[in-house]
């Protein structure tokens, strides 16, 4: 099962950083050391607001079929989850080399019989 | 063509009818969903809560000989205002009662009408020179009305 085609109501995204690690020295100096040459660690906060309880749906059921935060994929190829940025997708995707998980569980409110709104926390990892 | 205007007007309060009622008003809202979403240049909703609120003035009104002209505005003012169950606890006193009411549009023997169950949110009295004592209702539909025969 495929991450959910449906463009969200809004989105937030961090790019996540490289793999820095900094040493302060007694004096102040600071030193830092590069472990990668690949941005790690990227987020991405997507926000469905007032869909239907079967497109909602539609996030538990991936959640299940990814064995919840365990498992790693890409989100669909298209602009669905990141429709609306009218750059490269590359630019919010999950940084070159790493796919997505799930960050936590999806939160679903139900607001209205048959509308419920759904908010999706995945962040980017790679496999060892 | 038939027009209404006040004279047409009717209120029941569970199911007897008001005694000098001078308006009645109901007043039905909807909060829409928004659905839209980054790609939309326009917002787009879909149905979403309902809610009805209405009011209504009576005169204070009392004829004992009259038995089908009760007191209505009391008889409101009632199921808000409650004494205290105790003298000695100014805290407690009975909890406020739900009404039944009919807004009707009376045409001969045509009856047009909005029942609705209803929570007295304020009942107002103001009493001054000049004027006749009267009753202002407002009042919380619960949930949607039971009939609608406009």
């Amino acid at each position: 099962m495929t991450f959910p085609a449906l463009t969200p109501s809004s989105r937030s995204f961090d790019p996540g950083n490289y793999p820095v690690k900094a040493y302060n020295a007694q004096d102040g100096a600071e030193i830092r050391f590069l472990y990668g040459d690949k941005r790690v660690a990227a987020k991405l906060q997507l926000t469905y607001t007032n869909i239907t309880d079967a497109n909602a749906e539609e996030f538990i059921d991936h959640f299940d079929d990814m064995n919840g935060t365990f498992e790693l994929f890409d989100l669909p190829t298209g602009k669905d989850a990141l429709g609306g940025w009218s750059e490269e997708t590359a630019t919010l995707d999950a940084p070159e080399g790493s796919k997505w998980r799930y960050a936590q569980p999806p939160q679903l409110n139900s607001v209205y019989p048959g509308v419920s709104s759904v908010t999706v926390n995945l962040i980017s990892a790679t496999s060892a | 063509m038939t027009f209404y205007s006040g004279q047409n007007g009717r209120l029941q309060i569970d199911g007897t009818t008001a005694a000098k009622v001078t308006n009645w008003s109901i007043s039905s809202s909807m909060s829409p969903l928004a659905t839209t979403t980054l790609e939309d240049t326009d917002e787009t909703f879909v149905n979403g809560i309902r809610s009805t609120t209405g009011s209504c003035r009576l005169f204070y009104y009392d004829d004992t000989s009259d038995t089908e002209r009760i007191n209505s505005a009391k008889t409101l003012i009632d199921k808000l205002i409650k004494v205290r169950t105790e003298g000695s606890e100014p805290g407690v006193a009975a909890a406020p009662e739900d009404v039944t009411f009919r807004l009707q549009v009376v045409e001969g023997d045509t009856t047009r009408e909005i029942e609705v169950d209803a929570l007295i949110t304020s009942a107002s009295m103001a009493m001054a020179v000049g004027e006749v004592l009267a009753a202002d209702i407002a009042f919380q539909v619960n949930g949607a009305p039971s009939t609608v025969s406009l």
